[in-house]
């Protein structure tokens, strides 16, 4: 370890810090796309009523002033119990995140943080539509480094001090803990580092390394390091899987956004070239659109790497915008593997899942809407399989499924012979789809609550459907048009299930 | 405050075979029918604005509003029950669509009590389980608010006995 990284030693956190000056102007780019139509919206009626240029100067130098105070006035610490980011200007807010609620640190770092090197930090302090923090923005080693120290603190919290590194030792108290910080720190680092460079920017193209990795190395990984080890230091982190460049490129030319840009992107073309503008005021926005979605969808998910690391996942993702996010598997809620139609003849499947406690529907950027549900954005179905088996802890394909029964044929007669489902002592399995086939899978430690259901018309042919409910987040576990003696049945023995499971997960 | 008495077979909190509860189903579906009153008035309020053909039209849609729900809302009234068992709460309801609900102590995140003016008018009121799952839809509609608040008191603390993690 170098002298410079020791410089910012564990104690420092607790001194109030402000986030890098450039996080002003990062922070302002991101807020133009909103400022701008205001802007035009006001220097226009501005200039109906005289003065127009006054206010397009004296927006942009007040927005300016307004960031600059903005970020004079906020600041960050960590307290002995908790993480705290004082921010406001005329409304002054303290808010705190204690170590035992924080439920991930993960890393931002949108396109234009990374021309000036910064990163953002985003705490998950688990539900509702105010439940993360984000504190941008920092420079990226630093942020790296405090994203070490939180997950260390946290884990520590809930696990008690590290014994191993106590064993033996009557040290100070501190010790011990910066000790297993610096290991964590230096390990996130050395990741950050192999991981961050741009594309091309290294001379090492992340194509080219991706291609190096084509191949998912299931057998080489230990399923699980001891326990009470932080997230950071495990020697060697071998990715689990690396998505190669090409076939994340195939996979997205053989999905429907891609090709309804295409068509879009061609129609207006040809509206154009007809001289036809009444369509072309029709086709644009849509295109614009759809064309913003397809590329949105490539550039998120481009050089999408997993890592096995402890008790751990780690993801990585993003052309432009890089995000690295760690989601710890006993977080982990339900996956649902599924399969495209189009994909079927490459052997391709998707795979994302339901993580506890991250916070739905605000802000921008990954840790949004879509951002901490996917696990893997294309994959060999067979190694999808095997990764989804190992993290939950069984062998997939050995569970049985059994098919709905002939009769309900009568309710869903196309369909019927998608619906499927199974279970072993660990996890349900179902799986639905001809054409698109979805396999979900959910461990019974983590049902919430159990719907059984049943229509008029589904009555009549003696079938039920089953519900198991799970988080928030793209999977749902249904079984369908199952017989209703074998549903109730289910019903029962779920719940039991379920039960047990959580007592083993507890003890 | 409607005389429970009045209303002859009320089942609030009997104890059916199987350790079965039912609640107080009579006011549970005169609050049901209560509800329908608001857009019942409207409709009525627009017959009387209105004349010739949509008068007509407007009067027997609002008499068809009560006339084809009143006897359902009762019927389904009557689904209505709960068990506690060892682990878990069972809910079953549900007329043409029926639904069972199984909640599981140790995934109730919090418990709810709710009346609206039609239920705190007849004096009941509805119990809502909460869970980490948004798709949990557990609900006990028909409760008195003495029997509600010790369910509530006793789930909350199975709950706490039983909470598991995430």
């Amino acid at each position: 370890m170098t002298v410079s990284s020791d410089a910012l030693s564990a104690a420092d956190w607790t001194a109030p810090r402000r986030t890098h000056p450039w996080s002003i102007v990062v922070n302002a780019v991101h807020e133009a796309r909103r400022v701008v139509s205001g802007l035009v919206i006001a220097v226009l009626s501005g200039r109906a009523l005289g003065g127009g240029e006054l206010v397009g100067v004296l927006v942009p130098v007040g927005a300016a002033a307004l960031g600059v105070l903005a970020w004079a006035r906020t600041s960050f610490r960590v307290a002995p119990e908790e993480f705290r980011l004082d921010s406001g200007v005329l409304f002054r807010q303290s808010r705190s995140a204690r170590f035992d609620r924080i439920q991930a640190v993960d890393l931002d770092q949108s396109a234009v943080a990374r021309v000036f090197g910064l990163a953002e930090l985003r705490l998950q302090l688990g539900g509702g539509r105010h439940g993360h923090f984000r504190l941008a923005c920092m420079r990226q080693q630093e942020a790296a480094r405090l994203r070490a120290y939180l997950l260390d603190r946290v884990e520590q919290v809930r696990t008690g001090p590290p014994q191993t590194t106590n064993a033996g030792s009557q040290s100070t108290e501190s010790e011990p803990q910066s000790t297993e910080y610096e290991r964590a720190a230096e390990s996130e680092r050395a990741e950050h580092q192999r991981v961050a460079p741009a594309p091309g920017a290294s001379g090492q193209p992340i194509a080219a390394s991706v291609h190096a990795a084509d191949r998912a190395r299931i057998a080489a990984q230990p399923v699980a390091y001891e326990s009470g080890v932080p997230y950071g230091p495990v020697p060697a982190q071998v990715p689990l899987l690396v998505v190669p460049a090409g076939r994340y490129l195939a996979s997205l030319a053989l999905s429907v956004p891609v090709w309804v840009a295409v068509l879009a992107l061609a129609a207006s073309v040809a509206a154009w070239a007809a001289g036809a503008t009444q369509l072309l005021g029709a086709f644009v926005p849509e295109t614009v659109a759809v064309v913003g979605f397809a590329w949105d969808r490539f550039q998120r998910y481009y050089g999408f790497t997993l890592t096995l690391s402890g008790e751990a996942i780690q993801l990585r993702h993003g052309l432009l915008n890089r995000f690295a996010q760690t989601v710890p598997l006993s977080r982990i809620q339900a996956v649902e593997i599924s399969r495209p139609l189009l994909w079927r003849p490459a052997g391709w499947a998707r795979v994302r899942m339901n993580v506890a406690g991250y916070a739905h529907g605000g802000g921008r950027g990954e840790a949004g809407k879509r951002g901490a549900s996917m696990l893997l954005p294309v994959a060999l179905s067979r190694s999808a399989f095997e990764i989804v088996g190992r993290l939950a802890g069984v062998d997939l394909n050995a569970v049985p499924l059994h098919p709905a029964p002939e009769r309900a044929r009568w309710r869903a007669s196309l369909w019927r012979r998608g619906y499927m489902y199974g279970f072993d002592e660990a996890v349900v399995v179902s799986r639905r789809g001809l054409l698109h086939r979805r396999d979900c899978v959910i461990p019974h430690a983590k049902v919430q609550s159990l719907h059984l259901v049943q229509g008029p018309w589904q009555r009549r042919l003696s079938l039920a459907t089953i519900s198991l409910h799970s988080t928030r987040g793209p999977v749902k576990v249904v079984l369908r048009h199952r017989d209703v003696d074998e549903a109730q049945r289910f019903l029962e023995e779920q719940s039991r299930r379920s039960a047990t499971a959580r007592r083993r997960t507890a003890a | 405050m409607i005389d429970a008495d009045a209303l002859p077979g009320d089942g609030a909190g009997t104890l059916a075979e199987g350790g079965w509860h039912t609640v107080a189903h009579a006011r549970l579906a005169l609050a049901g029918r209560a509800r329908l009153l608001p857009p019942g008035l409207v409709l009525l309020v627009l017959a009387g604005l209105n004349g010739g053909a949509a008068r007509l039209w407007f009067a027997a849609a609002a008499a068809a509003l009560f006339a084809v729900s009143w006897y359902p809302l009762g019927r389904s009234a009557r689904t209505w029950r709960y068990r506690e068992r060892g682990e878990d709460l069972l809910i079953d309801h549900g007329l043409l669509v029926r639904r069972q609900v199984v909640v599981p102590y140790g995934r109730m995140q919090f418990v709810d009590i709710v009346a609206g003016p039609a239920e705190r008018a007849l004096g009941i009121c509805t119990l809502r389980l909460h869970t980490a799952s948004a798709s949990t839809d557990a609900r006990i509609p028909g409760l008195e608010p003495a029997s509600a608040e010790q369910l509530r008191d006793r789930l909350a603390a199975l709950g706490e006995a039983r909470m598991a993690g995430l």
